[in-house]
């Protein structure tokens, strides 16, 4: 049985293990924590930023009504215009380096869940670290990081210096 | 459906949004002739017309993807049949919603409708 509204936010706002110590505090964790937290957030930024590009997108369409009689150019550079700036590049350079990274990190964690790249499991001897931790895909994590920034660098050249003509 | 097909089908999802994702980076970037050149009026109708269905099937992905993935974070905040079931139905209204506005700009794009 569910407690009435009030208590539900009570508890949500009571649930810091689930958002505070499991999402927010990993810096004093491993290297995967990071990488989890890394690819919670990076899903809600990409996911969020896909619902603004839908109704973007939407509102740039009007340009494209009746297009097989040329359309409304007109419409469509005054929306490039307005959206061709160092503010909305940011925003698109973010979103490439939250997509490459979790994407990339996706298929780790795709890897992972098939048991591969986690090490050989072996009895806890001291230091207790598991042998997951020990396993290829550490390394991998460290290479989809590398990855994911030389993606956005690319990403920077065709924003900035394509796009914006710097 | 049982969590563990959903489950699997975020990982298949994700899997197809990788492959069509590179193919939108690529269209943007270096098959579109350079993101000033991609951006052209003249080249968006171009590749729209010929990757319109592809895209179509990259919003259907990218919905599923991304509403699941809202949905497991909020269970995740608080667990409850009544807080659970909610949750699943106001991310399959949101995501059906955001579906169907993109696929109303496919429909303009490839000329369906007007």
């Amino acid at each position: 049985m569910d407690p009435p509204g009030e208590e539900v936010l009570v508890r949500l706002l009571q649930n810091k293990a689930g958002v505070y110590r499991g999402w927010l505090k990993f810096w004093n964790r491993n290297w995967e924590r990071w990488l989890y937290t890394m690819h919670r957030i990076t899903g809600l930024g990409v996911g969020l930023y896909f619902v603004a590009h839908i109704w973007e997108t939407s509102y740039s369409a009007t340009a494209f009504i009746d297009v097989s009689n040329g359309g409304s150019p007109i419409v469509w550079s005054s929306l490039m215009n307005f959206l061709s700036n160092e503010f909305f590049h940011t925003e698109l350079l973010l979103v490439v380096l939250a997509a490459s990274f979790h994407a990339l990190n996706g298929v780790r964690l795709f890897i992972a869940e098939q048991g591969l790249l986690i090490g050989k499991a072996k009895p806890p001897t001291f230091p207790m670290v598991p042998s997951s931790l020990r396993g290829g895909q550490r390394y991998l994590g460290i290479a989809i990081v590398v990855a994911s920034f030389i993606l956005t660098v690319y990403a920077f050249y065709q924003l900035f210096i394509i796009g914006l003509g710097w | 459906m049982r969590q563990s097909r959903l489950m699997l089908l975020q990982y298949l999802t994700g899997v197809g949004i990788l492959l069509l994702g590179f193919l939108h980076f690529a269209l943007l970037s270096f098959a579109g002739g350079g993101y000033r050149n991609a951006l052209e009026f003249t080249s968006v109708v171009s590749v729209y017309t010929s990757f319109g269905l592809v895209f179509e099937l990259f919003l259907v992905l990218l919905t599923y993807h991304i509403f699941y993935g809202f949905k497991r974070v909020l269970c995740e905040l608080y667990q409850g049949k009544i807080y659970e079931k909610t949750v699943t139905w106001l991310m399959i209204v949101a995501g059906g919603a955001t579906f169907l506005w993109g696929t109303r700009t496919i429909l303009i794009f490839l000329g369906v409708l007007h």
